[in-house]
C-alpha cells in the first residue's frame, strides 16, 4: 500500500496537511479555510451533501474545502458523494474562468477564445485531478490555499497558447501612423484602472471593456495591462519603471503597439454601442 | 537560467499576493526580468478574477462532464486498496454509535463485536453488510475489507487486566446473535440472513 493512501485515510478526524514546501516551509491554508474543513468534517453525510449543494453565497463552501475533499473522498469514498463534489469543483473551475460577455446588435456574445480558454483550463485541471489520483501531486495544493489564483495561473498558459494559435490565423495589419487618438477608449478604461477612484460603474459595462481587452493579441492586451497600472510609456529622465524598461523594446513599439490597441478597443466598444 | 520550478515558484508567489498593484508589479519585474511577460500576462488574469470569479450565477453547462467523471473514477485508487484503509465506525462515535444501532435494529453491544471486528468475516451476511453500508453510508467492499483486518481489543482492558492482554478469538455472526440478547423479531431477521449467507 503506497504511502499517499495511508496519509489519506479518512477514519482520522484532522485536515491532512499539505505537502508543498515554499523557502522550506510546507504550504498552509488560510486559518479560515482549516476551520470550514474541520466544521465539514463533523457533519453527518446528509448535512455534508446539503452544505455542498448550498447555492447561497452566505453559505457556500469555499472551493478551497471542495478540493480538499475531491482529494480525499469523506464518507469512505462514498462515490455518490464524490459525484456531488467533482461535479461541484468543476463548476467552480468554471466559474473562475470568466467569459465576459459582449452585447452586439442587442444579442449576447462570448469571444470564442475566452471560451476555448476556459476549455483548455478545465481540462488542464482535470487531468491535474486525474494524475492526483495516482501520485500525489503537489501543483493542487496551491489551488487548496487560493483556489481562484490557481486557476488564473492556468489562465495565463491556456491563453498564451490559444493566442499563439490565432495569431497564425490573423491578418497582417500594417501600423498606421496616421491612427487618431481614441479620447473615448481612454475614458473607459481609466473606470477599470487600479488607480480608478470615481464612483463604481456598471458591471456590464465593465465587462465589456473587459471582453473587449480579452480579445486583443497578448503583446497589445500587456501594454493594455501596464497602462491600466498606470505606468507610464517613457517619461525622459526619471528613475521609475516605465512601459519601455519593462518590455525591452523602443518607445516606437510600445507606442504603436498602444496605438493599436486602442484603435482595436474603440471598434469593439462602439460596435457594441450600436 | 530558471528551473521550470523556480518559475512557478515565483509565479505562484505573485499569485499569492494580496494586492497586484502598480508596485507589486514593479518589484517582480524587477526581480525576475526574465518572467516580465508571465508576471504581466498573470496580473491581467488576475484582475479578470477579482471582477468577474463567481459572478456568474447558476449552472454553467459542462458538457464534459460524464467522460471526465468516468476518466477521474478510471484514475483512482483500486477499490480494495482504498477500502482498506477506511474506518466506517469514524463517524459514528457516542450517540451517533446508538442511532446506528437503533437504524440498523440491533443491540449496541452486536454493533460494537463488529466493530471490534470479534466477529469472523465471512460468516457476517450479505445482507446485514449491505444494510450496515448503507446506513454508515459506506460501500459493502468497505465494510468487508474493514471487517477482514486484524480484530481490535479495546485499548482501555489492557489496563483492567492481571494477564498479559491476547487477542480474543472471533466468533461466527451467527454465535453473535445467539448469545446476545435481543428482541425475537430483531434475532430471526438476523438469523434468517444468517442462513441465506450460509446457503450461498
Amino acid at each position: 500500500m503506497s504511502a499517499k493512501i495511508q496519509a489519506r485515510d479518512d477514519s482520522t478526524d484532522e485536515v491532512e496537511p499539505l505537502r508543498k514546501r515554499k523557502d522550506g516551509e510546507l504550504y498552509a491554508r488560510p486559518a479560515a479555510i482549516e476551520d470550514a474543513i474541520a466544521g465539514l468534517m463533523r457533519l453527518t453525510k446528509e448535512e455534508f451533501l446539503q452544505r455542498i449543494e448550498a447555492e447561497d453565497s452566505a453559505d457556500r463552501v469555499p472551493s478551497e474545502c471542495l478540493l480538499y475533499f475531491v482529494r480525499r473522498p469523506p464518507f469512505a469514498a462514498d462515490r455518490d458523494v464524490l459525484r456531488v463534489l467533482f461535479t461541484a469543483i468543476r463548476q467552480r473551475v468554471l466559474k473562475a474562468v470568466p467569459v465576459p460577455k459582449r452585447h452586439i446588435a442587442g444579442k449576447k456574445a462570448e469571444n470564442s477564445i475566452d471560451l476555448d480558454i476556459r476549455d483548455a483550463v478545465l481540462g488542464k485541471f482535470q487531468e491535474l485531478l486525474c494524475k492526483d489520483r495516482q501520485e500525489y501531486q503537489e501543483r493542487l495544493d496551491f489551488f487548496e490555499c487560493r483556489f481562484n489564483a490557481g486557476v488564473a495561473r492556468l489562465r495565463t498558459t491556456a491563453r498564451r497558447d490559444i493566442c499563439k494559435d490565432a495569431a497564425h490565423l490573423t491578418p497582417l495589419v500594417h501600423d498606421n501612423e496616421s491612427n487618431e487618438p481614441h479620447p473615448e477608449v481612454e475614458q473607459a478604461l481609466s473606470c477599470i484602472t487600479d488607480s480608478f477612484e470615481g464612483p463604481e460603474t456598471d458591471f456590464l459595462y465593465r465587462s465589456k471593456i473587459h471582453a473587449a481587452i480579452s480579445s486583443l493579441p497578448l503583446d497589445q492586451r500587456r501594454v493594455v495591462e501596464l497602462f491600466l497600472k498606470d505606468i507610464p510609456i517613457d517619461p525622459q529622465g526619471t528613475d521609475t519603471m516605465t512601459m519601455v524598461k519593462i518590455l525591452g523594446c523602443c518607445e516606437k513599439t510600445v507606442r504603436n503597439r498602444l496605438k493599436r490597441a486602442f484603435a482595436k478597443l474603440a471598434e469593439l466598444l462602439n460596435e457594441e454601442n450600436a | 537560467m530558471m528551473t521550470p520550478i523556480d518559475k512557478d515558484a515565483v509565479l505562484d508567489a505573485f499569485a499569492a499576493e494580496p494586492v497586484h498593484d502598480r508596485n507589486t508589479l514593479e518589484r517582480y519585474v524587477s526581480e525576475y526580468p526574465e518572467l516580465t511577460e508571465e508576471l504581466i500576462d498573470l496580473a491581467a488574469e488576475l484582475r479578470l478574477s477579482t471582477e468577474f470569479a463567481g459572478a456568474e450565477e447558476g449552472v454553467i453547462n459542462d458538457p464534459k462532464l460524464e467522460t471526465a467523471w468516468e476518466n477521474f473514477l478510471a484514475a483512482g485508487p483500486k477499490p480494495a486498496v482504498t477500502t482498506a484503509v477506511v474506518d466506517p465506525f469514524a463517524q459514528f462515535k457516542g450517540g451517533a454509535f446508538a442511532t446506528l444501532a437503533g437504524k440498523l435494529d440491533v443491540p449496541r453491544s452486536l454493533l460494537t463485536a463488529v466493530r471490534d471486528r470479534l466477529v469472523v468475516p465471512s460468516s457476517v451476511p450479505s445482507g446485514f453488510v449491505r444494510r450496515f453500508a448503507e446506513a454508515t453510508g459506506t460501500t459493502v467492499e468497505a465494510v468487508r475489507a474493514y471487517l477482514t483486518r486484524d480484530s481490535q481489543a479495546p485499548l482501555g482492558l489492557a489496563f483492567k487486566s492481571d494477564q498479559k492482554p491476547s487477542q480474543q478469538g472471533r466468533v461466527t455472526f451467527r454465535q453473535l446473535v445467539e448469545s446476545t440478547e435481543m428482541g425475537e423479531s430483531q434475532r430471526l431477521l438476523l438469523l434468517r440472513e444468517c442462513e441465506e449467507n450460509e446457503l450461498t
